[in-house]
């Protein structure tokens, strides 16, 4: 298996290694922007791990050079910050199939717009495959395949991976949010809206705000029967009263410890049912597991189809991904009880 | 009512609704949501 790994960042790097785990992998192209972060990935991966690089300032320029690097390779896994649609499509016409990290609304809007390219290749383009959205769409497809019938579902999250995943929590309190109420499409106030959620333990009880997150969007494509589907983000009081700024200081190389939760509501063997479930790890951690299982599950063609969507719609077998997850040290957990307004 | 005046009143009911609200803010019971339950981890026959 010929895979491309274009960002070698905090996720880049850790899907890259769960990649090379698997002996199927035979050639792992690295396409990274900072040289020195391409050169200490492949000094810590060694063989078959290479660095490539794409010349030019300009996407045109870049995507003209990517077509180069690109052909022959059976997986591509994007997780920079920049050029997913161009390079999604340039990958999927040159035959392979596409991972994609972006957790950026208006990304995931042109990538599952890639669904007919996808189609017409017979390839997986997979979309927001990382922590939340990803690792939340597998839960909360696999919670509500244990359901009769899902009306709701609530997403939260806490934590960043890499400092461009802490740029996009900024600016994803900064923007408006796109919920699903009542069958319609209802946009709020980024940084509004608080409510407490419990996460798994150590995090425990955050107060979580509206924010520009993709998995309403992703996760009405797998459920379009469900008619609230929400997605909030944990954030202090400092996070949301500097949203309207550029960010105040240079991001961490990496953020500690991140959480998601899943809430379903619905109903089973009629009567109402509520099942929440979660995960607790490093996000980029997480997110680089996610996009390596997820890529390696495309090529093996273990996916319900061929197509663009988010790993709520693709994955059918969601106990087999939460295997290979766990394998991986991925976790999941469901919270068992009795539970408040907000459990 | 001069313009000093009006500051004056201004502060004066700003010093008062801080006073209050940092009362409040104190004092104030708020009931935190209870739980009961707990996590656990997916395993077994959570897979089936």
């Amino acid at each position: 298996m010929k895979v491309l790994l274009y960002g070698a960042g905090a996720t880049g790097a850790r899907a890259g290694r769960q990649l090379l785990s698997n002996a199927a992998v035979e050639d792992l192209i690295i396409v990274e922007t900072d040289q020195t972060v391409a050169d200490n990935a492949v000094l810590s991966y060694g063989s078959p791990a290479r660095v490539v690089k794409i010349p030019g300032q300009r996407t045109e320029t870049r995507l003209a050079n990517f077509f180069d690097v690109v052909d022959g390779c059976d997986l591509v896994i994007l997780s920079a910050e920049d050029d997913h649609e161009a390079f999604a499509e340039a990958a999927l016409r040159s035959g392979a199939h596409v991972v994609s990290t972006s957790d950026d609304v208006d990304v995931v809007e042109d990538l599952i717009a890639l669904d007919s390219i996808a189609h017409e290749m017979n390839k997986s383009m997979i979309v927001g495959a990382a922590f939340s959205p990803g690792f939340s769409c597998v839960l909360a497809k696999h919670g509500v395949r244990k359901m009769d019938r899902v009306d709701e579902v609530h997403v939260a999250r806490m934590g960043t991976g890499g400092p461009s995943c802490a740029r996009q929590h900024h600016r994803s309190l900064r923007n408006d949010a796109l919920n699903r109420v009542d069958g319609e499409w209802v946009t709020a106030r980024g940084g509004s809206g608080r409510e407490l959620f419990w996460f798994p333990d150590p995090v425990g009880g955050l107060d979580c705000y509206q924010a520009s997150l993709p998995e309403p969007l992703l996760l009405h494509d797998a459920f379009p029967q469900a008619s609230r589907i929400t997605a909030r983000l944990a954030a202090t009081r400092r996070d949301r009263s500097t949203k309207w700024l550029p960010m105040l200081r240079k991001p961490h190389p990496e953020g500690l410890l991140g959480a998601v939760r899943v809430e379903l509501r619905g109903t089973h063997e009629g009567r109402a049912e509520t099942r929440v479930y979660g995960a607790l790890d490093r996000p980029a951690v997480a997110a680089g597991t996610v996009a390596a299982v997820a890529g390696i599950w495309a090529v093996r063609v273990a996916y319900a189809r061929s197509g663009a969507g988010s790993l709520g719609v693709l994955v059918d077998d969601t106990a087999a991904f939460l295997k290979d997850l766990s394998t991986c040290g991925v976790r999941a957990a469901v919270f068992e009880g009795h539970t408040s307004s907000h459990g | 009512m001069s313009m000093i005046s009006a500051i004056r009143r201004t502060v004066v009911a700003l010093g008062i609704a801080s006073v209050v609200a940092a009362y409040l803010r104190v004092n104030s019971e708020s009931e935190v949501p209870t739980s009961d339950g707990g996590w656990r981890e997916l395993s077994g026959p959570d897979f089936d």
